[in-house]
């Protein structure tokens, strides 16, 4: 898999498989961190843990075909049902169909966009919902991986609705039937962070605040070059009592078809 | 209850695995990209499919911010039209602001491939390049070999025959839907009601069984514009509680979705200089594929400004999709510039013209500001 990667976030304190790291990763309209949201998604497989895919961006298809370019079959694992998938893509199209032929859409997943009223993202939770419930029941280890939160505001939702959603997902990692404190999973959200946008800058930030781990993939501030795509922040939350601060740490990095390269600034092979 | 059951299995998982998917699919007017394993169409203008990687991949989403005068934005949409009737693909064209009978009407003719080649010799042959630099690469040039579209005499309409043969569609937004109960839907709404039926009809959907797929070419003219309602002038966050431009976005994200299902291509053009916030532009262009912006030098001072003298305006190339993999076709540089020649219209590298002059450094005085004509005529350092 990504070495590169997978070393320098345990570097940085970040275990990607574990139950007790929420993360969230940003990128800006420039960037693009689909390679963060395919490692990510891959290495939670690799690491037999289940996966709930909530792709409202992309589609299921795009992350076969980036995996298999690194020799991971998605396939596999969705047939053995350690991933399920809920394809936004096609269920809003669906929806809006439905709904503009005048079918009845008050149970389907995406009624909300035609259902501006309080807690209209609530038949999309209980999707999800349906899809863990499964795992929550025999305690198997988790990750609910939700790509992007940013379609959901193009969508017409509001900050608040998205909030509470948020908060309505943290509690899918716990077990179902159980007085087990120890939670199951993990979270993943990813979203864009425009500063133009004020709706995606707060959605940024309350994610940043109720996370672990934000990785966010950011462009050259100082322009554009051949060996270096853009540069990736790290940001930890305090892991034990002694550590006060956050950890942040920067690297550059340079997307490839097969691998992701980090490295420090100023190490480019350019420079050296 | 229909709805109920079918809600009920997509629960379980939304995505339904297609089987064998081994068959290769031939189609008229596209060729498959070895970057991205794509099947690619071309935008009618050989030089831009250089750029984006070879051409534009069949389920992609490109926006285009218009210039101020919407001349060259319209010239843009026409060539991808008119590529799309010669290669015999489907065409819909969608505007509130025009006719879109008149707009199909006004398609250009496509230049013969030998009278192409022949005004490039011609060109090439009026000007004499010291030997040492012939084996060079020129710099103006993007690569054109291996386009497979078609360069388009912009001054000259189809034939009829030609747009007879092809299967066109049009929207201006003043029929009702059948659905609507009286009520009149919003454009946006309106817009996607009809392009998801006719998919369906034409059965373009990739889930639909078709022994003879075609290619839907959507182009969409000035999307967003104060013809479709609506209200540009307020900033995000102006009202928490009641999300403005929801129905353009919204619009956006399903016509991207619906591309993605379908062996379409859409190019939607949108007068990005109308909009007070730029947030708007951002979220348009983070459902969009591929994002480019024309500048024109009309009535500007680039438009006597020596350095863009053989130009017609700036080319903004703001995003580039990297389709079905992790990488983004690679684009070397960000200065594109686009002129209309005379039977073509060219996308190249912006360059500095040669300075002739006798020190090494260029001068640092600004030349428009030199000149006394109002014609923009420079004293010319070229004798030939």
């Amino acid at each position: 898999m990504n070495d590169s990667l997978n070393e320098a976030l345990l570097s940085c304190g970040v275990n990607t498989t574990s139950p007790c790291t929420n993360i969230f990763v940003s990128d800006t309209p420039d960037t693009c961190g689909q390679f963060l949201t395919s490692e990510l998604l891959c290495q939670n497989l690799l690491a037999g843990r289940r996966v709930m895919y909530v792709t409202l961006h992309n589609t299921f298809a795009l992350n076969c075909n980036i995996a298999a370019k690194r020799s991971i079959q998605l396939m596999n694992f969705y047939k053995n049902g350690y991933i399920k998938v809920i394809e936004g893509q096609k269920l809003m199209t669906e929806a809006a169909a439905k709904a503009l032929e005048g079918q009845d859409v008050s149970k389907h997943p995406f009624n909300f966009m035609f259902n501006s009223s309080d807690g209209s993202l609530k038949n999309l939770f209980l999707a999800i919902k349906y899809c863990v419930n499964d795992w929550r029941s025999s305690n198997e280890s988790m990750v609910i991986l939700i790509d992007n939160l940013s379609t959901l505001l193009s969508l017409g939702v509001s900050t608040t609705e998205i909030r509470i959603f948020i908060q309505y997902c943290y509690s899918l990692l716990y077990p179902l039937n159980s007085d087990l404190k120890t939670r199951l999973g993990n979270l993943i959200f990813v979203s864009l962070d425009d500063p133009a946008d004020k709706e995606f800058h707060l959605i940024a930030n309350y994610l940043s605040q109720c996370s672990d781990v934000t990785l966010s993939a950011r462009p050259l501030s100082t322009g554009r070059t051949n060996e270096v795509d853009g540069s990736l922040h790290v940001c930890s939350s305090p892991q034990n009592k002694r550590q006060q601060e956050p950890f942040k740490k920067m690297y550059l990095y340079k997307v490839m078809e097969r691998t992701t390269k980090l490295f420090a600034p100023g190490m480019t092979a350019s420079v050296l | 209850m229909s709805s109920n059951i079918s809600t009920t299995s997509e629960k379980k998982s939304s995505f339904k695995p297609k089987g064998n998917r081994a068959q290769t699919i031939c189609l008229p007017g596209t060729c498959a990209s070895l970057h991205s394993s794509q099947l690619l169409v071309s935008s009618g203008i050989p030089s831009l499919d250089g750029i984006l990687g070879g051409g534009i991949p069949v389920g992609s989403l490109l926006l285009l911010e218009e210039d101020e005068s919407n001349v060259y934005a319209q010239y843009f949409m026409k060539c991808f039209l008119a590529e799309g009737v010669t290669s015999g693909h489907e065409v819909m064209v969608a505007s509130v602001d025009s006719d879109p009978v008149k707009l199909i009407s006004s398609l250009p003719s496509p230049v013969p491939n030998k009278e192409d080649s022949r005004e490039e010799n011609d060109e090439s042959e009026s000007m004499k390049i010291a030997w040492r630099y012939q084996n060079l690469n020129q710099v103006t040039s993007c690569d054109n070999s291996r386009s497979f579209g078609h360069h388009y005499d912009l001054k000259s309409t189809m034939s009829a025959d030609l747009l007879d043969n092809c299967e066109k569609f049009y929207w201006d937004g003043k029929e009702k839907h059948p659905n609507s109960n009286a009520t009149a839907l919003p454009l946006y709404r309106n817009l996607f009601s009809c392009l998801h039926s006719l998919l369906s009809a034409r059965k373009l959907f990739t889930s639909t069984p078709n022994d003879k797929p075609n290619i839907m070419r959507i182009g969409i003219f000035s999307l967003a514009s104060c013809e479709w309602g609506d209200d540009l002038c307020h900033s995000l966050g102006s009202d928490s509680t009641n999300p403005v431009w929801s129905e353009v976005t919204s619009f956006f994200a399903l016509l991207r979705a619906l591309a993605r299902q379908s062996y379409t291509v859409a190019f939607v053009s949108v007068p990005s200089y109308l909009f007070v916030d730029s947030a708007l532009l951002g979220r348009l262009s983070y459902h969009a594929d591929y994002v480019i912006g024309l500048e024109s030098f009309q009535g500007t001072d680039k438009e006597v400004n020596p350095l863009f003298k053989e130009y017609h305006g700036l080319l903004h190339i703001n995003k580039i999709s990297a389709g079905n993999s992790l990488v983004a076709p690679f684009v070397d540089t960000h200065d594109w510039v686009f002129r209309l020649k005379r039977k073509k219209l060219s996308i190249e590298k912006l360059h500095l013209p040669p300075d002739l002059s006798e020190t090494v450094s260029r001068s640092a005085t600004d030349p428009v500001k030199n000149t006394v004509s109002c014609s923009g005529s420079l004293p010319n350092k070229l004798d030939f």
